[in-house]
């Protein structure tokens, strides 16, 4: 949205080196004697989180750059707070609000709250002033950096930029839609976090032409042609690579996270941690 | 960062508008006077979108003509912004110091200078104002002018299709917003700038009209009717009529006769029915009219693309552009 990247409060504020992001967590362990582990393997909480958002956004015909504008919110707001501080329900409804107001596609207050409720009786209650109050300490503990910067632009861009004369090595429309989903999966992780939009969209890039090519086709002289000037066009443009790699390494070790995640032991993970509280 | 709302004794009340009430405040450790934006949440609502649009804007965008926000306070119910504090506003200003409101040609030279610089940074961020007016526009007793008021700013990006079309007070609308186009940019802003402009010289407001037609006519009887053949596709924005009132285009030295040339020219530049037509702000600031303010030796102040890092190293040479949404 508004203002360069690199002059962004997401650039400025907002990024973190993996160290940095590691000691903010463990002493967010320690300040709230919770350790991240009693909701079993962390990357399996992002991975049930991402997917209410994902099932809230398809009730509510929420656009995807407003939900991974909310996805940002919830991956900022659980740096500094425990989730067995908070309703997760509540907390990520509200991101989805807000973050609809910010990408100018604002959903009623009260529609927000009922399709949450259908979603998770237990969890929603019908007061939508419950949503505004938490809406309130969710900008707080933003500290009103609400404006976020994401991939999908810079893709666009870029696929552009490979199929223009002189590079002549634009996207299939599958590889497209590969790296298109590879981005909506990086918010499942720390990347947005850790890197700029434009790195991540080169991952996206990346994964998608050279390590999940079709079979078929990856054999073919003309692929792996194809392949090298892309390399080159890589290497010519002066990108961190091995930011790039770091990246796709982070995608990878997700994908194999996926084959194990289990989103009952999830719900009843989290059920079993807020029901605790109540009791 | 977030103060807290007992480090500022609030004073007297400086206005109220429809989601905030605004009060003189004083920093109690530093005496440093502030501006204190109260917005008072809606259990409908909960925190108002324009707030919302405002704080995050503000909360990127710091430029010498911008306002700037100090701090974001959160009370019990209420949210207070804290924002720089400005003598007066443009409005006041021209009533107060003005010869019925007229401004000395310097004043106006200068203000239209960091009026157009503000214009101008907030555009290379991709940042549309959309209510720019005298009352919105700052004034500090050092001369300095800012842009204030963000409450209807929006970022553009994708998609232009769905701005809404019920922005800018009347009075300083672009002609293609009233003829109800939806896929206004930074060109609405470049017309506000024309009619201030023009305001500062006579002390009275260039197109004062009372509806949406009115303001219209009011523009057609100065600038002449704009048709098929000096607007290709006028006929198709939803609020044309075929039936408009033909005028003819005056010189505008009739109505402005303290202007000189060149300052017309600039004027004339800007108040372009056409949006294509409307000169941009970077190129304002590099009008003829500015020279003195153009020499080397005082580059304008403004944020300098150029300079961008992200025309640096980090990058594609294609990506600048595409980082913003």
């Amino acid at each position: 949205m508004a203002a360069n990247y690199f002059l962004s409060s997401q650039n400025r504020h907002w990024r973190f080196t993996r160290q940095q992001l590691e000691n903010i967590r463990l002493e967010t362990e320690s300040e709230t004697r919770m350790s991240r582990s009693d909701l079993g393997d962390p990357r399996h909480l992002r991975i049930y989180l991402h997917g209410l958002i994902q099932s809230l956004g398809r009730h509510l015909s929420v656009r995807q750059q407003a939900l991974a504008t909310s996805e940002i919110y919830l991956a900022r707001f659980y740096i500094r707070t425990s989730v067995q501080e908070t309703n997760p329900y509540l907390i990520l409804a509200t991101c989805v609000y807000v973050a609809c107001k910010m990408e100018e596609c604002p959903q009623h207050i009260r529609s927000v709250v009922s399709e949450a409720k259908s979603l998770w009786p237990d969890y929603i209650t019908h007061d939508p002033t419950k949503l505004a109050e938490c809406e309130f300490y969710l900008i707080e503990e933003l500290d009103s950096y609400l404006i976020v910067h994401h991939p999908y632009r810079s893709l666009i861009q870029l696929s552009k930029a490979l199929g223009a004369s002189g590079v002549n090595v634009g996207l299939s429309s599958d590889e497209m839609q590969t790296a298109w989903s590879v981005i909506n999966d990086s918010y499942i992780t720390d990347l947005p976090l850790l890197y700029p939009p434009h790195v991540i969209a080169l991952t996206a890039i990346y994964i998608s032409v050279v390590l999940r090519p079709p079979p078929a086709a990856a054999q073919t002289e003309r692929a792996k042609t194809r392949l090298q000037k892309i390399m080159d066009w890589f290497a010519a443009c002066g990108i961190d690579l091995e930011a790039v790699v770091d990246c796709a390494q982070e995608m990878i070790s997700l994908y194999d996270v996926w084959e194990s995640y289990s989103e009952k032991t999830c719900r009843e993970l989290i059920a079993r941690v807020m029901n605790g509280r109540r009791g | 960062m977030s103060g807290s709302s007992s480090q500022y004794q609030q004073l007297e009340k400086l206005g109220e508008g429809t989601y905030a009430t605004v009060y003189k405040g004083r920093n109690r450790t530093t005496g440093e006077l502030v501006a204190l934006k109260e917005i008072n949440l809606d259990s409908e609502e909960g925190t108002p979108s324009t707030a919302i649009r405002e704080i995050s804007l503000m909360k990127e965008l710091k430029h010498e003509n911008v306002v700037s926000l100090y701090d974001v306070i959160h009370t019990e119910n209420k949210l207070n912004l804290v924002f720089e504090h400005m003598d007066k506003d443009l409005k006041k200003y021209m009533d107060s110091r003005g010869d019925h409101g007229a401004l000395d040609y310097a004043t106006i030279k200068s203000f239209m200078h960091q009026l157009l610089q503000g214009i101008a940074f907030c555009h290379d961020n991709r940042v549309l104002h959309r209510d720019l007016k005298p009352q919105n526009l700052l004034i500090n007793n050092k001369g300095q002018l800012k842009l204030g008021d963000f409450g209807l700013a929006r970022a553009f990006g994708i998609p232009v299709n769905t701005f809404s079309n019920e922005v800018v007070t009347l009075w300083y609308r672009a002609p293609d917003v009233l003829l109800g186009s939806r896929t206004y940019s930074t060109s609405i802003d470049m017309w506000s700038a024309g009619c201030i402009m023009a305001e500062m010289y006579t002390g009275r407001p260039l197109f004062p009209g009372t509806t949406n037609e009115d303001q219209l006519q009011k523009i057609f009887r100065l600038m002449g009717t704009p048709n098929e053949r000096t607007w290709p596709n006028i006929s198709q924005l939803p609020n044309y009529r075929s039936n408009f009132p033909v005028y003819a285009t005056q010189d505008l030295h009739a109505i402005l006769p303290q202007i000189d040339p060149l300052g017309l020219d600039l004027l004339c530049s800007m108040l372009q029915l056409r949006p294509e037509n409307r000169l941009s702000a970077r190129d304002a600031l590099k009008h003829p009219w500015f020279a003195e303010y153009n020499t080397p030796r005082r580059a304008p102040q403004g944020l300098d693309m150029s300079m961008h890092p992200s025309t640096g190293l980090m990058g594609p040479p294609q990506l600048p552009s595409t980082y913003g949404m």
